[in-house]
């Protein structure tokens, strides 16, 4: 255990394997979810939380290659994935009709 | 070295949120089903990874941006899981295998006195 906690062990590169997988996984099921979803507004919420994935995506960038800079990315993607969500809402609602 | 631990917990479990997320979006059955794993888990995870990145960056101007996009996302998260399932209550509300349904009764009664049932319709 104190191995683990030496002065030379950095757990963070292992850390961002493992968040690199399960983000990737998670972006492939809401893309499926996003392929497959029998109605528009599994869609957009498919897509909404495609918005937050690519959202986490940036902070883990951020991390993995040391730019600060991404997090001002961060904050834009988090007001267009709002607009957008709400605009595709009230474009479906608006719109009428089956499904 | 204790905040190279704490930032690395912090973005695996935000990251394993994130997937859980992802995870019911494709598995559970119906479309509020979905919403609700989508919307609180996503948030959660990612307001986990933005804190591990506070932790790894440790300075002021990345802590206020986080704050800035964690306050976005809360506040506009529930806006748009609101407008969504409004539309999806009323356009599949026999296929929803809901336990309970407050708001029949209301509905029922609205559409009677003004004879429409549309989502716009306050």
């Amino acid at each position: 255990m104190s191995v683990l906690f030496a002065s030379s062990f950095n757990p963070l590169p292992i850390a961002l394997h493992i968040s690199a997988a399960a983000l990737i996984l998670a972006v492939a099921l809401t893309l499926w979810r996003l392929w497959q979803g029998p109605s528009s507004m599994d869609r957009i919420m498919a897509l909404d939380l495609a918005g937050g994935c690519a959202l986490a995506v940036m902070v883990w960038l951020a991390v993995r290659f040391g730019l600060p800079g991404l997090i001002d990315v961060a904050v834009v993607l988090a007001v267009i994935g709002f607009l957008s969500t709400t605009a595709l809402a009230g474009w479906i609602a608006r719109k009428g009709g089956e499904s | 070295m204790i905040g190279a631990w704490i930032s690395a917990v912090l973005i695996v479990g935000g990251s394993f949120f994130v997937l859980i997320a992802a995870l019911g979006v494709l598995r559970l059955p119906d479309v509020l089903c979905r919403m609700h794993a989508a919307t609180k888990a996503g948030a959660f995870g990612v307001g986990l990874m933005l804190l591990g990145l506070v932790v790894h960056a440790g300075d002021l101007a990345t802590a206020i941006k986080a704050i800035l996009v964690v306050a976005c996302f809360y506040l506009t998260a529930p806006i748009a899981g609101h407008l969504l399932g409004r539309i999806a209550y009323h356009r599949q509300r026999g296929e929803l295998n809901l336990q309970t349904d407050d708001w029949a009764d209301t509905i029922k009664a609205k559409s009677k006195r003004t004879n429409v049932d549309s989502p716009f319709d306050r």
